[in-house]
């Protein structure tokens, strides 16, 4: 009896260890059904998506666009972040949270088969950005860094 | 580490078949002191010309990778030149002294070359670090015949399935031409000086 207890306690003790270790790390980017789900829970006309690493420079400098952004057009845009840093541990969602993003961040490898499976025309430069419009049903693409008039303006062209 | 003088003499044009074709001259300091361009290597059939840089995570991932190139094809003729762009104003960890260190750390066997004015990268519209490049001799001046990434695995060498510069390079050695010229690579951006 003794001996069953103890083989329990180690079967949920080990779960428990991979749930929380897997806790720690972001979760991993699916890009159609995050997607969907996004469309399907969120009322917002634009939903973007943006690819970043922390290890990027420019991509660093321009989040707190991305902060600007969500504060003026709360209810109309829905931010999704996806980062391409090198390893998905504790560590990097400690950093990621320390961001204060305004969305919810989740994690892609950045190797080659991000490149055979990704749907838009990425040439691998960070940080880049895809702003999908729900009332046209159509999506834009931006590599590199830009600004928060930017992004109003393009919002402003092709929403309607 | 070689301490080679190369001599460019390169400049860049675009042929009638859309080829770059490279036919302007410049040198570059490498980081034991000496100006080197491509003009000492008559022999050299060609080069794997590589824009990185000390500070890019992906960068980082290449150097082993980039000495056994070397190690390998510059005895067939198609020596590596690794060449840093980067704005040293924006990346202090891409100053010259720091290349200096970075290519005795990691042992480099091969030119690592400082480009302060960026006008290699323009040159070659590098954009990214690492961003490869190979050059093959036609006469007097080189065409660019691949450009892209250097494999399609940084983050884990021992799962790459394209091992493009080498692919490309054994196509080029055996008389063919480069069956796969253009590749996406992943890396930090060359942000050139206005």
């Amino acid at each position: 009896m003794r001996n069953l207890k103890s083989t329990v306690f180690l079967v949920l003790s080990s779960v428990l260890l991979v749930l929380n270790s897997h806790a720690q790390n972001l979760p991993i980017w699916q890009q159609e059904k995050e997607l969907a789900t996004a469309l399907k829970s969120n009322s917002a006309r634009v939903i973007m998506t943006h690819y970043f690493a922390t290890w990027c420079k420019p991509c660093m400098e321009e989040l707190p666009v991305f902060d600007s952004l969500n504060q003026l057009n709360k209810e109309n845009v829905l931010i999704q972040f996806v980062s391409l840093d090198l390893k998905n541990n504790r560590h990097l969602k400690k950093k990621i949270q320390r961001l204060n993003l305004p969305g919810n961040c989740f994690y892609l490898e950045p190797n080659a088969s991000i490149m055979k499976d990704s749907s838009f025309n990425w040439d691998g430069t960070l940080p880049f950005t895809v702003m999908y419009f729900s009332t046209t049903e159509t999506s834009i693409e931006l590599a590199g860094k830009h600004t928060l008039q930017d992004y109003l303006k393009l919002m402003n062209n092709n929403e309607n | 580490m070689k301490t080679k003088l190369f001599l460019f003499f390169l400049t860049i044009g675009i042929t009638s078949f859309g080829q770059v074709t490279i036919t302007d001259n410049f040198s570059l300091k490498n980081v034991d002191g000496r100006m080197v361009s491509l003009g000492d290597f008559p022999m050299a059939k060609g080069f794997v010309v590589i824009f990185t840089c000390n500070h890019c995570p992906f960068a980082k991932l290449y150097p082993k990778r980039l000495n056994d190139l070397n190690e390998k094809y510059t005895k067939l003729g198609v020596p590596i030149i690794a060449i840093s762009s980067m704005d040293t104003i924006s990346y202090e960890e891409d100053t010259y002294l720091k290349m200096i260190q970075k290519a005795k750390k990691e042992h480099f066997n091969f030119p690592y070359l400082y480009d302060p004015t960026q006008e290699v990268a323009k040159l070659f519209h590098a954009q990214k670090t690492p961003h490869a490049f190979i050059i093959w001799r036609d006469g007097e001046h080189f065409n660019i015949v691949y450009n892209g990434a250097i494999d399609d695995n940084g983050m884990h060498p021992n799962e790459v399935e394209n091992p493009y510069i080498s692919m490309a390079l054994d196509e080029l050695l055996e008389g063919k031409t480069v069956s796969n010229p253009e590749t996406i690579t992943i890396g930090c951006q060359i942000y050139f000086r206005e």
